[in-house]
Order: C-alpha cells, then structure tokens, then sequence
C-alpha cells in the first residue's frame, strides 16, 4: 500500500469522491467524426506513394527539360536561333558621327580614295604606302587600290580580294598620310578618319549573345570586309579608340542593311550590341 | 499495460489503421483530460484533434521507455494545451470556480461536478495550491495515473515527483483540518 494511502486516506477518500461525481457530456458525434478522420489519415499513410512514384512525373520530365534547355543552348551557340551581326565574306559599313569628334571640320586626315580634288596622282602614291604601312594584307592592298581607283587608278575586284583570316591584334598607330600642303596640320594624326565621315575600324566584333565574332580588317574606303566568324570575346582592339574617346556610337550595317549593330565603347573597351 | 495493448501498438506502428483501436480505447479519457482544462468544447476538441493525430503521426517513435502508453499520449495532450494557451493569450485559464461549477446545462460545459461536501472541500483546497500542485493532484487522483507516468508528463523524476506529492497531500491534509 502506498505511504498516502495510510496517512491522507481521508483526503484521498475525498478525491475520489468527487471524481466519481464528475459528469462528462460526451459528444459522440464529434467522436466518430473524428475517428473517421483519423482512420481516412491513417489510410493515406499506408497508401502513401514510394518515392518513386511521387516524383515519378519530375524524374521523367527532368531530363526533357535538360534536354531542351541543352537544344535550345546549342541552337543559340550555333547561330540557330539567333541572327548573326553579320555573315563571314559581309560588307559591313561603320559611319561616325563626327560631329562628337575632337576635331572640327577643317582639320580633317587625308586617306586614300577619297578627296580627289587634294589628292591626285600622288596622293594614291601615298595611299598604297599607307596600305603597306597598316600591313593588312590583301584587304589593305585591295581598299587602298579601290581608294586609288577613285584617283583613276586601276579598280580592284573587293569581292575576289583574298581576306585575311584572322585580325585580332591591335593595330599600331600609323603616322598618317603626308598631307598636301593645302591642309592644315593634324593636332592629333593618330586617327584615321575618312571624309563622308567613315570610319576605318579593325577588331573583333560578336553579338549580344556572344555567338558570332566577325574580324574587321583595315580597309581604307567606305566598306571593311569580314574576314572571319569565330568565338572571342568581343573585344574590339583599336589604336585609334582612346583618340576617339568622345565618340558614343558607331553603326555598323551590312550592304543590305539587314543586320545592323550599334558598338559603344567607353575606356578603350568596345560593346557590339544587335538590334 | 497489458500484454494485448503492447501487441496492438507493435501492430499500430506497422499497420496505423490499427490506431483505431488505441483511438477508441483512450478517447474518453483523454476527452476528460482536456476538458478540464479547456472548458470550451470547442478548443478542447481541437486539442483532442491535435492529440490524436499527433499520436498517430508519432506512434513509430512511441519506445517504452518505463511509462505507459496512455502516459504518452497524455503527455502529447497536456503539451497540446499548455500550446493552446500560448496561442490564445486571451482565452482564460480554467478558474477553479469555474472547474467544479461546470454541473448545470450551459452550451458549452461539457465537465462538471456533483455539488456535494467533498466537492466544496476540494475547491477550496485548490484555492490555496499552486498550479503545480494542483496538476499533481489532478493527475494522480482524477486521472489515476502512477508516478511514473506523472513525472514523464510533468518533465520531472519519479523521486522529485514523490516529494512534491508528500508535501501537497501534507499540506492539503492540514487544510483539510482546519476546514
């Protein structure tokens, strides 16, 4: 018997007696409903789907999933989807606006094929000795001799011009051309700009998505040529950009004017974006 | 706990449908447990609701470890309602007027109380417990559980349990006195 049970009989006498008056107002309703319930849980935790059969749909659809996203990557990686600025063998067009140039209109660098008036005969001469100064190659060659062709000198065939494969490397600067004594002097000779305001830009261009990189060679009339589609970060490398430092935009189009970018640079680093 | 009972539960943890048994076997008492100390049905069904269902989410775990299964399933009640009234910082704790007042036909008592001599006597002896010492005797007196199991659902020993229950019956015994 429990030590209470001797010493607090009474009062433990007394606890029973009012538990045994306790009333109690069951409601059997809300027992069985409860009951039902618990068994419908109880039920659910027997039929409970093995985990395979509860991420059965996720693990199916998972690598299709994969396996569009990687489709879908590729396509874009392969120019699929997405249009390139331009294609390999492209004539592109890059015009400036040279009213954001440090230079006013008088002052202006003579290149080859382009002011007949200044230039002449001579001035060809030192067209094809800037080509051969700029190295570029076939296209040099070619576009100084288009340039010189505007002086009445032989036309070169742009489209059978070999074209260099690669022009990755920055160009040095290059004294420019002797002017007449006509022109004034150049503050700065280290650009190369071309009257009609073309601009002459080798370097690297891609588009936004980085699928398409195209290798601008030196040319030295209106038009370049695109040598090459590759995968490089696009980088345009150009000696005549921190002269140009002031300029915010360059369009670049090709002939038909079908791809079009616009490349913004700012410190020396040029961004190609396509629209 | 009877042989059966440990058989039924071993069954429960393998097949829950079986806790429907366990259910029917422990509803009533638990019920009362509640009740009295949640004096609206409603509440003290929701906890019976939370009780029963945490017991059959848990029962894998439930080990015998010394104490009964209705000690278990006690303990998940008691838990249920010191959480209900953490919840619910404006419902009222279950006065002691008002837990052995609960005879008459009002809607929502479901507990009551014969109002006799004995039933006066203990009210008033409650008056003067403390809740701690209130619980103790409402465990072992009204829900008749053993010491063990009281001391697993009040986080105490079994040892601490029997001093505390010496000194409160010690104590009610002398009001009981001068009564």
């Amino acid at each position: 018997m429990p030590f209470e049970e001797k010493e607090f009989s009474e009062l433990i006498a007394k606890f029973k007696q009012v538990r045994e008056s306790e009333k109690i107002k069951t409601d059997m309703g809300f027992k069985d409903r409860l009951r039902g319930e618990l068994m419908a849980h109880a039920d659910k935790i027997v039929n409970k789907p093995s985990f395979w059969e509860q991420w059965r749909i996720f693990l199916i659809a998972a690598p299709s999933v994969l396996g569009v996203a990687l489709i879908a990557f590729a396509l874009v990686r392969t120019d699929f989807l997405f249009k390139p600025v331009a294609l390999e063998g492209d004539k592109l067009e890059i015009n400036v606006d040279s009213s954001t140039l440090p230079f006013d209109e008088d002052s202006k660098v003579y290149m080859p094929g382009v002011d007949e008036d200044k230039l002449g005969i001579e001035s060809a001469e030192a067209l094809r000795e800037n080509a051969a100064l700029y190295g570029n190659g076939g296209s040099d060659a070619a576009t100084a001799k288009s340039g010189a062709n505007e002086n009445g000198l032989e036309s070169p065939d742009l489209a059978t011009t070999p074209v260099p494969k690669s022009v990755v490397t920055p160009r040095p600067i290059v004294s420019p051309v002797p002017l007449p004594t006509t022109t004034p002097a150049l503050p700065t000779p280290a650009i190369n700009i071309i009257p009609q305001d073309t601009l002459i830009m080798p370097g690297v261009y891609t588009n936004p998505v980085g699928a398409v990189i195209c290798n601008l060679s030196v040319i030295y009339d209106s038009s370049i040529l695109i040598d090459k589609k590759g995968d490089v970060k696009a980088k345009i490398v150009m000696p005549l950009l921190n002269t140009l430092k002031d300029v915010k935009k360059v369009t670049v189009s090709n002939v038909d004017g079908k791809y079009r970018t616009i490349i913004e640079w700012c410190n020396g680093e040029v961004e190609v974006k396509y629209y | 706990m009877t042989i059966e009972e440990k058989e039924i539960i071993e069954l429960a943890k393998e097949d829950p449908t079986k806790f429907g048994i366990l259910y029917e076997k422990y509803y009533d008492a638990i019920y009362r447990f509640v009740l009295r100390r949640v004096s609206v049905r409603e509440d003290a069904e929701e906890i019976v609701s939370q009780t029963f269902f945490a017991a059959l989410h848990n029962i894998k775990k439930f080990n015998w470890m010394g104490f009964s299964f209705s000690a278990w399933l006690y303990k998940i009640a008691y838990n249920n309602v010191i959480s209900f009234y953490r919840k619910n910082k404006d419902r009222k704790h279950v006065s002691i007027d008002e837990m052995f007042s609960l005879s008459d036909e009002k809607a929502d008592v479901m507990v009551g109380y014969e109002k006799t001599e004995a039933c006066d006597f203990v009210k008033d002896l409650f008056k003067d417990l403390s809740e701690e010492d209130r619980e103790i005797l409402r465990l072992k007196y009204f829900e008749d559980m053993s010491n063990i199991d009281i001391a697993n659902i009040l986080n105490i020993t079994p040892n601490a349990l029997g001093v505390k229950l010496y000194r409160v019956l010690k104590k009610s015994k002398g009001i009981m006195q001068n009564y």
